[in-house]
């Protein structure tokens, strides 16, 4: 009698992904913290004060952070600008909204880190500037989403379909945990929603539209930004109502015609 | 009444389509504001925000009804003008800066509103035009101040009276019962009695 393997397990080559965006999440998450607490450090001045060991440690710490923060500053600017580049590039060919005929782990890398950068963007558009975004959520996101859509049916060629598969990956980027939401009062829609909405719309704008690239993506980026934030009842009135899949679809195939480049 | 977008159109095809495009509707809503409010020593201002929350309003409420076109393509065309002067009334995107010259004219009288109604008959004539279908002249009582006048308090009070209002101007019957249902209107009825049906 042939039997399976028995655990544990050897990791597989989805295990080997995950392990990199987990240690990328992970120092992201500390970096996040320390800068945190490090704000909440008093910079006192030196002259004229008792030179205790704790206000010492402060003042080093503080300094330090400026130096960093200014360096990481230059490092985005200069250094980082094609890789962010490239990311945002990929954000409409690596959705499900489009059917590629593409390595499977190439489109998942450029979905997850697309989705961060695109994540990025649009919460700076809603003010967030420095919010903590995961990588390793958007990839069980993928994951999910991949074994859903994989089974290809005859409505997926239709319309209705591409939006339909939009509207479930919002929902599935929403539930992922990717953004952590401490910060939306409880009557409006929550960080997440209003990010994901808007990289969903995104999407949506730009398999529509005939112009690509990058310029085109941050274009779509923050016109959609700037629509969901409008459509903000609608959206909480979607997503905490019946059926928010189909709704949501609907509302993508309202607004993304509009808002392409005719 | 001064309709300079009739003129700035004149080259555009596929206008009831690319309607439905924001940055096209953003971009001939400020041409018109500007050429309606020239040589009134008035500017207008527009905020984005309203101007695109009305869009979406509209657009919403288009798609809702669009199969009403059918039935009257004509009579809808001046619906869904009706239906955008709503929505501009409704969200008011227009500031208008300055002190203009005291006439009776509707763009002295009433700056901001004029430039709207203006805009809404500008599209309006200009897909018409486009469908083939007859031109209607526009109503002796546009330029009326005592018209304006009574618009602009009835419109303060339900922005919906827009619908009728457009309708007066080119020469449709109005419905000022229930100005936001199509199928109450006069000539969608007269429509849905000409449509044939099987004999049972």
């Amino acid at each position: 009698m042939v039997t399976g393997p028995r655990p544990p397990y050897l990791p597989d080559q989805g295990d080997m992904v995950r392990v990199p965006l987990a240690v990328k999440d992970g120092l992201r998450g500390i970096r996040q913290r320390l800068s945190e607490w490090q704000s909440e450090l008093p910079d006192l001045p030196l002259s004229g004060r008792p030179l205790s060991p704790l206000a010492l440690a402060a003042h080093l710490l503080t300094k330090t952070r400026k130096f960093t923060a200014l360096g990481e500053d230059i490092a985005r600017d200069i250094l980082l600008r094609q890789r962010d580049e490239g990311r945002i590039n990929s954000f409409a060919g690596s959705g499900f909204g489009i059917e590629m005929q593409r390595n499977s782990e190439d489109r998942r890398n450029g979905f997850v880190s697309s989705r961060y950068a695109a994540s990025k963007i649009a919460l700076a558009h809603f003010g967030f500037t420095k919010h903590l975004v995961l990588e390793r959520p958007i990839d069980t996101a993928w994951q999910t989403l991949n074994a859903q859509f994989s089974n290809p049916k005859v409505t997926d060629t239709m319309e209705l379909g591409r939006y339909t598969k939009i509207a479930a990956t919002t929902l599935a980027l929403i539930d992922s945990g990717a953004i952590v939401d401490d910060v939306s009062p409880g009557n409006e829609p929550s960080l997440p929603m209003l990010v994901f909405a808007t990289l969903g719309l995104a999407e949506a704008v730009l398999v529509r539209s005939p112009v690509k690239g990058h310029e085109a993506t941050l274009a779509a980026l923050g016109l959609s930004a700037d629509v969901i934030d409008l459509r903000k009842a609608n959206l909480a009135a979607i997503l905490s109502g019946f059926d928010p899949q189909t709704h949501l679809a609907a509302e993508y195939q309202l607004l993304a015609p509009p808002l392409a480049e005719s | 009444m001064k309709i300079p977008l009739v003129s700035e159109l004149h080259g555009q095809t596929d206008l009831r389509h690319r309607m439905r495009d924001l940055r096209f509707f953003e971009t001939t809503f400020r041409r018109n504001a500007t050429l309606t409010l020239s040589r009134t020593g008035l500017r207008a201002k527009t905020d984005q925000g309203r101007l695109r929350s009305c869009f979406l309003a509209w657009l919403e409420a288009f798609y809702s009804t669009h199969p009403f076109a059918a039935i009257d393509r004509f009579d809808f065309i001046c619906f869904s003008a009706g239906g955008m002067l709503a929505q501009l009334l409704r969200y008011d995107p227009l500031t208008v800066i300055g002190v203009g010259t005291s006439t009776d004219e509707p763009k002295d009288l009433w700056p901001a509103g004029s430039a709207y109604v203006s805009y809404c008959l500008g599209i309006t004539l200009t897909v018409i035009e486009q469908e083939g279908q007859r031109l209607p002249t526009l109503s002796d009582h546009t330029d009326d101040p005592r018209l304006w006048h009574s618009f602009k308090e009835n419109a303060r009070d339900n922005p919906d009276f827009a619908i009728p209002f457009i309708d007066l101007l080119m020469g449709q019957t109005p419905n000022w019962t229930e100005p936001t249902l199509p199928d109450q209107r006069p000539a969608m009825k007269d429509g849905y009695n000409r449509i044939p049906r099987p004999e049972r």
